[in-house]
């Protein structure tokens, strides 16, 4: 009765309004849970777009994400997309005795590179970070590669959280929710096979396509420069800095690609001056690293395992030779 | 900014809050409030073009007030066509330049004669077709007596601008919606809440039905050429559902969202697509703009009267207008004359006003006689739909001349066919919905009232998992946003 004094009457029915959109809200959110955890077990099926949860899916995301939880104190990590999980072959770095892991994930843009080694770098505690930057992928918003990750974390923690907020994508939204549901709720067992198709998963993270496999790809017409994501370079500053901060040697470098392919790029001078001013930069395409287009690769932008064993070689002699840890 | 985006939902509570709670008291304090959004919202897209929209509200509000005091006749005529040559003529520069100048310079070449004229590489304003149709109706109305000139610029400027329905309409007229800014508002819940349920059911139009059917709708029109004709009948289709759930959809949240701070903006829709011929079709599509048209150059024409030449003229002269209002390109040309074409049977055999009341009322299911001419009428309508979505004229007549071929019989084929399926099993389910509320003003509009509060809240439950399920690209733009 004394509060009503205080209260005027559309106060009391803004109120009550407000009480309902919270209601209302609360139970949308329940009613989402259940309808993402129901479409997306339908959808495993129906295999439509419209919620995508690449379990196990390419690339060996899941077998990587669950054996870095193991990993601890290495030498060399190494981040990207597939140029860098396709491109450095652990076991040769290991017979070159550094100790390494690869951390690069299919299409990961500087964004993922970024939440991945804020993740892990307290616990691998490496000594020099190689960061692959290729140029398309510092161009695009890096849903996929989000979606990616987030469907093959084993834990899913705050820093999956924190980076779908960064990218702010309703899909990367979508497949968090089902990749929690699944994960932390419901506890889901997934085992991932080391040998599909071509892919075979290397331990510490490489991938080693058949040399049965090729793709026949020839002309490729002129690529006029991708706009650089504001978002992605500053993830690329933020990644610097936490190497520094950490006291880690960071590389950035781009790795082979086809040279018809690459020379179809506009853009190559003015992104290599770019991240020449970050950091150290070795663009391999560049170099004569006497890689061949038709031996050395398999598709327009992925090494064959010659061109790796080649490149890795060049690499550890030329590149790590001098910084040996 | 885009209603259906993260922007949007940011931006519209924080209006919503100091409206009713800092300027509740104040309706100067409200209307100014309003302006300040609406301007932060067209400003968000391009704030180079909130210029033109202050012209355009000083002009009109300055003529409006001349027309106050002049008496004579020949004056107040000059102080008409001069608002009406600053709008159109924005309008036209806008707008329709550079289609005139192109088909200047190929109609003279037709003859020998080669001009050589640069067009000019112009960005067209968001929603400049829809303010300046607005804008017009109230000098036009001062201009006929029938609206009293507001000397308030605060709300006139409120009236030009306010952001529910400032870049796609509904296209309101002076004599409904300026009256509402001298008013006092209170908040009412049960508008709020209705405001609220128009709003989803808005989203669930845009975001479900017309984004999704817009992937295929693109894809296959973008690459016809490649096409068989079953598919390409798909296409339309998809097309003629995209383009309905999206200004649909539009005109929802626009009046949801105009009823949350208290204003009745008048509907836009009425089930257009369970209409038994193209007259009915005419009255429940776009309404704010055929009334538009009807009240403001159809009449003037001389309207039904006269003989039936008269009538043709006046019918086709609507239609092409309408079809060019869309945009400066022949096929929307092409679209309105065909219309036209649809309608000049009925016109002349007295039977375009035979269909005035909702299909099958009262009953759950239609007459086979109502469901073929419902099925006629949409067929027509998705044909129409072609000119309208194609590149061009030659683009055009190839679709559809795909579309009569052989491979009409052949199983359609495009890429995401799956999801393709599901887009079709939500678009049953649209129109199953739209039936059984065609009364409403909005669909679920009655439909929800009959659900027990607790079905009530698990219906809204599941249309908001729907939306954030099919939501994608962060918020396709609405199509009408470049008419």
């Amino acid at each position: 009765m004394g509060l009503n004094l205080f209260i005027s009457n559309s106060n009391i029915i803004m109120l009550k309004f407000f009480k309902k959109i919270m209601f209302i809200t609360l139970i949308s959110l329940v009613t989402t849970l259940v309808g993402v955890k129901v479409f997306g077990d339908f959808n495993q099926y129906l295999k439509t777009s419209f919620l995508k949860y690449p379990l196990g899916g390419g690339g060996h995301t899941y077998s990587r994400l669950s054996e870095v939880e193991n990993i601890e104190n290495i030498d060399i990590l190494f981040l990207g997309s597939s140029h860098s999980y396709r491109g450095f072959d652990t076991r040769i770095f290991s017979n070159y005795g550094y100790s390494t892991f690869n951390l690069g994930t299919s299409s990961q843009t500087p964004i993922q590179s970024k939440f991945l080694l804020k993740k892990y770098i307290k616990q691998l505690n490496p000594k020099i970070i190689v960061f692959d930057l290729y140029h398309k992928t510092s161009s695009i918003k890096g849903v996929e590669s989000a979606i990616d990750i987030i469907s093959n974390s084993k834990n899913l923690s705050c820093f999956e959280l924190k980076m779908f907020l960064e990218i702010g994508d309703v899909e990367v939204i979508k497949t968090f929710i089902y990749s929690f549901i699944n994960k932390s709720l419901l506890k889901e067992k997934f085992q991932e096979e080391t040998l599909k198709k071509y892919d075979k998963y290397v331990k510490g993270g490489f991938v080693e396509k058949s040399s049965v496999y090729s793709k026949y790809e020839s002309g490729f017409p002129k690529i006029f420069e991708n706009k650089l994501s504001k978002k992605q370079l500053s993830a690329i500053d933020d990644i610097i800095n936490i190497c520094k901060s950490n006291n880690v040697k960071i590389i950035l470098v781009n790795t082979p690609l086809k040279k018809q392919y690459n020379l179809s790029y506009d853009h190559n001078i003015y992104f290599d001056s770019l991240m020449n001013s970050k950091a150290e930069y070795i663009n391999f395409n560049t170099l004569n690293l006497s890689l061949n287009d038709t031996i050395h690769f398999y598709d327009k932008d992925h090494l064959s395992q010659k061109g790796v064993e080649l490149f890795n070689k060049y690499f550890i002699e030329k590149v790590l030779g001098s910084i040996k840890p | 900014m885009l209603f259906n985006s993260l922007d949007f939902a940011i931006f519209l509570p924080i209006v919503f809050l100091l409206y009713w709670f800092v300027a509740q008291k104040n309706l100067k304090l409200q209307n100014a409030l309003l302006v300040l959004a609406s301007y932060v919202f067209y400003g968000w897209w391009d704030w180079r073009f909130l210029s033109l929209i202050i012209f355009s509200t000083v002009v009109d509000y300055l003529i409006g007030q001349r027309l106050r005091t002049e008496d004579k006749q020949s004056k107040r005529k000059i102080l008409l066509w001069t608002s009406v040559i600053v709008n159109l003529g924005f309008l036209g520069f806008f707008k329709y330049y550079n289609f005139f100048l192109e088909n200047f310079v190929d109609a003279f070449s037709l003859f020998g004669m080669q001009i050589n004229a640069n067009s000019l590489n112009i960005i067209l304003p968001v929603g400049i077709s829809f303010y300046t149709f607005q804008t017009l109706s109230y000098t036009i109305d001062v201009y006929r007596k029938k609206l009293e000139p507001t000397q308030d610029f605060i709300a006139f400027s409120a009236f030009v601008c306010f952001f529910p329905q400032l870049v796609a309409g509904p296209i309101e007229r002076a004599t409904n919606l300026l009256p509402q800014f001298y008013k006092k508002r209170t908040f009412e819940y049960h508008k709020a809440v209705d405001g609220m349920r128009q709003i989803l059911w808005g989203l669930f139009k845009k975001v479900v039905i017309a984004d999704n059917c817009a992937e295929f709708a693109n894809q296959i029109f973008n690459n016809s050429a490649d096409m068989n004709g079953s598919t390409l009948v798909l296409g339309a289709i998809f097309f003629t559902f995209q383009i309905y759930g999206d200004f649909s959809g539009y005109s929802d949240i626009a009046i949801g969202t105009s009823r949350l701070f208290g204003f009745d903006l008048k509907q836009n829709f009425a089930t257009p697509y369970f209409s038994r011929d193209i007259a009915e079709f005419w009255r429940r599509w776009h309404i704010s703009l055929s009334t538009w048209f009807r009240d403001y150059l159809y009449i003037p024409l001389g309207g039904s009267r006269g003989g039936t030449w008269m009538k043709v003229r006046n019918t086709f002269a609507i239609f092409l207008v309408s079809g060019f209002w869309h945009g400066a390109n022949w096929t929307f040309i092409i679209w309105g004359t065909l219309n036209a074409i649809y309608f000049l049977p009925l016109l002349l055999t007295n039977n375009n006003r035979k269909n005035l009341g909702v299909v099958a009322e009262g009953k759950l299911l239609p007459s086979f006689r109502e469901l073929f001419s419902m099925l006629t009428t949409f067929m027509l309508t998705v044909f129409a739909w072609i000119f309208f979505r194609a590149e061009n004229v030659s683009h055009a007549f190839n679709y559809i001349g795909g579309i009569f071929s052989e491979s009409v019989l052949s199983i359609p084929s495009f890429s995401g066919i799956r999801d393709a399926l599901i887009t079709l099993v939500l678009i049953s389910i649209f129109l199953f919905i739209e039936w059984l509320g065609r009364n409403g003003e909005f669909a679920i509009e009655n439909l929800i009232n009959k659900l027990s509060s607790f079905y009530r809240v698990l219906f809204y439950g599941f249309l908001f998992f729907i939306v954030l399920l099919f939501y994608k690209n962060n918020g396709a733009e609405f199509i009408y946003f470049q008419f």
